[in-house]
């Protein structure tokens, strides 16, 4: 098997004054190229923290973390940007757009921070990917005139211009209507399905985890149980 | 990240607040403003007591009137103020004493000159034959003055290069009549081109007798005495004897005696206090500006959180971040600068010459850019390493 992610008893505790709170107490976890897993769990179970550390946002209080076999957890906030603007694409529940900057802006907003990149092609590569997810022509819109459901498509698109290893979506269609959240579900699957791209995606809603490959279920900083789906349903049974 | 993209965000930040951008720039402009202008008072009162001794050489005795510790305060007035002025007599009294020594009087005033059609306004100098000889007055054409115009009052005048060309073109002067206050003058000569002292024009004259000037203008007074030995006699015994001559006449030590040199020192000494007072006002105005850019920026810091961790979890880098609010304090102060200068530039050039003379330099101009960006700089980097320095989870999470 293609290893992508493992780690090591990961604990994450959250300093508040004298006490702490423990957030995430050993965590080990193994995920391979190609794989779609979907970590599922009460509010206030850890799952967003536990993505934040595979997303190199934000560095473990105790453990080990292994990217593609390197150990993260020694790397310094230039290296993590790095790996984050190259190697990672984030989904947030709250979109998390700029603004100020126009769908396309914000969509190669990422390749700017590359000083080797080429901001024309990503801007042909940004209009060829809302192509995909059929939004071409919001691309000079603002993020404000756009709905929900397109402004996480722009969220996707944006994680996508990198080419990423993985796409980590916390809770993406928490702030949609349940038919908008299965478009955005199917986008993620088809990305999975027809590009091959590693995903981890976090969510309180059961009936998107029979999509995945894996279900990783937290519960108070603990992996509670980790499900391998023996029938993942696939993109096309989306949206019948 | 390339400096080009992080400078096109910044500008980019800045557009989408215009009025905030510009009211954290307005410390700044005013700072930067002030400093302009009163750099240009400052030159232009150095250049003002600097064109009393433009055309002299360094053996010229300089005799003005009001005493030694008030040479500061006379060289800033002018000479207008002094209660017992110097007299053409006084220049005879000289003269008579000191037969080897070539003594001068000097009194300017702003007048009309017309011939023909055409006007123009230049400064009437009056003055005796011996002006030849103390200062660089050269003759290009015609004749100097000798002592019988001075003592018989004539109407006779020789132009500045100046106002020759304004008012003759290329026509030969010598010979021909001018009008100042329908009084007719004879032109019998003209100067060579002497050229400028700052924005001085020292060819802008028409030169006549003292004694023409003071019976047909309201200077009655000399307003500066120029004495130079002809012989051997050092420079600081014919000014002891200028004092002790001048102490009889007058009672008491109501002049000075200097030298360039010293109205130099003097000119410096005025400058210098300009440059402290402005270095004074200046500073506290920039400083307080730069305060407005820092309580600005850390409050675009604070409103731009959620920004902040957006742009580091897709892979800025804590320098991308600080470069970029770095940038966006630079170009207010930067802006702010430019628009300082242009308020100062325009000021100094708006206030009457002949109330206060202003003279703009490049380095003022420099200096107060400099400043300005450097301000900026300053009181930026504290908001823009707070920004980059922010947790990304953190900024995530601000509401
Ligand atoms: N920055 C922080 N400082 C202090 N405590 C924190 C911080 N972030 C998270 N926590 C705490 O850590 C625990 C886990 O939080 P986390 O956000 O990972 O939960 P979650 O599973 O994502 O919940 P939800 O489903 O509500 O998003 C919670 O008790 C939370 O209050
Ligand atoms: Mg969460």
């Amino acid at each position: 098997m293609n290893e992508i992610i493992r780690t090591e008893n990961l604990t994450k505790t959250y300093r508040l004054g004298e006490t702490g709170v423990k957030a995430l107490r050993g965590v080990s976890i193994n995920i391979s190229k190609g794989e779609l897993v979907s970590i599922i769990g009460p509010s206030g179970s850890g799952k967003s923290t536990l993505m934040h550390l595979l997303g190199c946002l934000d560095t473990p209080t105790s453990g080990k973390y292994f990217l593609e076999g390197e150990d993260v957890s020694k790397l310094n906030d230039i290296q993590l940007a790095n790996i984050r603007n190259k190697k990672i694409g984030f989904v947030f529940q709250m979109f998390n757009l700029l603004p100020h900057l126009t769908v396309l802006d914000n969509i190669i907003l990422p390749v700017v921070y590359n000083a080797k990149s080429n901001l024309r092609e990503a801007e042909r590569k940004a209009m060829k990917l809302l192509e995909s997810v059929g939004i071409e022509k919001r691309a000079k819109h603002l993020p404000a005139q756009l709905s929900g459901g397109e402004r996480q498509r722009v969220a996707i698109v944006r994680a996508l211009i990198n080419d990423p290893l993985i796409v980590f979506a916390d809770e993406p269609t928490g702030n949609l209507d349940s038919k908008t959240g299965l478009e955005i579900i199917k986008i993620l699957k088809e990305l999975n399905e027809e590009k091959g791209v590693t995903e981890i995606i976090v969510t309180h809603d059961p009936s998107i985890t029979q999509f995945t490959h894996k279900i990783i279920h937290i519960r108070d900083g603990f992996i509670e149980k980790e499900i391998e789906n023996g029938h993942v349903a696939n993109a096309e049974e989306i949206k019948k | 990240m390339k400096i080009a993209r992080i400078i096109k965000m910044s500008l980019n930040s800045l557009k989408i607040n215009k009025m905030r951008t510009f009211l954290s720039m307005l410390g700044v402009i005013v700072g930067v403003a002030s400093l302009i202008l009163i750099t240009s008072v400052g030159y232009g009162a150095q250049y003002s007591i600097l064109s009393n001794i433009q055309s002299l050489g360094s053996d010229v005795i300089i005799i003005t009137p009001g005493q030694k510790t008030n040479l500061f305060k006379a060289a800033m007035s002018g000479t207008s103020t002094v209660l017992k002025p110097l007299t053409y007599e006084d220049v005879k009294y000289l003269k008579r004493k000191l037969p080897d020594a070539r003594i001068s009087p000097e009194s300017r005033i702003g007048t009309d000159v017309k011939y023909g059609n055409s006007t123009v306004s230049t400064t009437s100098v009056g003055t005796n034959a011996d002006i030849f000889l103390v200062s660089n007055y050269k003759i290009d054409s015609g004749r100097a003055f000798t002592d019988q115009d001075i003592n018989g009052y004539r109407n006779v005048c020789i132009l500045g290069a100046t106002t020759r060309d304004n008012l003759f073109g290329n026509v030969d002067p010598v010979g021909q009549n001018v009008k100042i206050n329908n009084i007719k003058y004879l032109v019998i000569g003209a100067l060579k081109p002497m050229g400028s002292m700052g924005m001085m024009n020292l060819d802008d004259i028409i030169v006549m007798p003292i004694t023409t000037l003071q019976a047909h203008t309201r200077v009655k007074s000399v307003q500066v005495i120029y004495a130079k030995a002809m012989d051997d006699m050092p420079m600081d015994v014919l000014g002891a004897r200028i004092k002790s001559l001048l102490l009889v006449r007058h009672g008491t030590e109501n002049f000075s005696i200097n030298n360039e040199q010293q109205y130099i020192d003097l000119a410096k000494t005025v400058t210098d206090t300009f440059t402290l007072m402005l270095t004074a006002i200046g500073s506290i105005a920039l400083i307080v500006g730069g305060i407005g850019i820092m309580n600005i920026m850390l409050a675009s810091v604070a409103e731009r959180t959620r920004e902040i961790g957006i742009r580091k979890a897709i892979g800025a880098r804590n320098i991308d971040v600080l470069l970029q609010f770095l940038m966006e304090s630079t170009f207010i102060s930067g802006s702010g600068g430019i628009i300082g200068i242009i308020i100062g530039v325009t000021l100094s050039l708006l206030v009457p010459q002949t109330f206060i003379p202003t003279h703009i330099t490049s380095t003022s101009i420099i200096i107060g850019f400099s400043i300005a960006v450097l301000i900026g700089i300053f009181f930026g980097v504290y908001p823009a390493r707070k920004a980059s320095l922010l947790n990304p989870v953190e900024a995530l999470r601000y509401e």
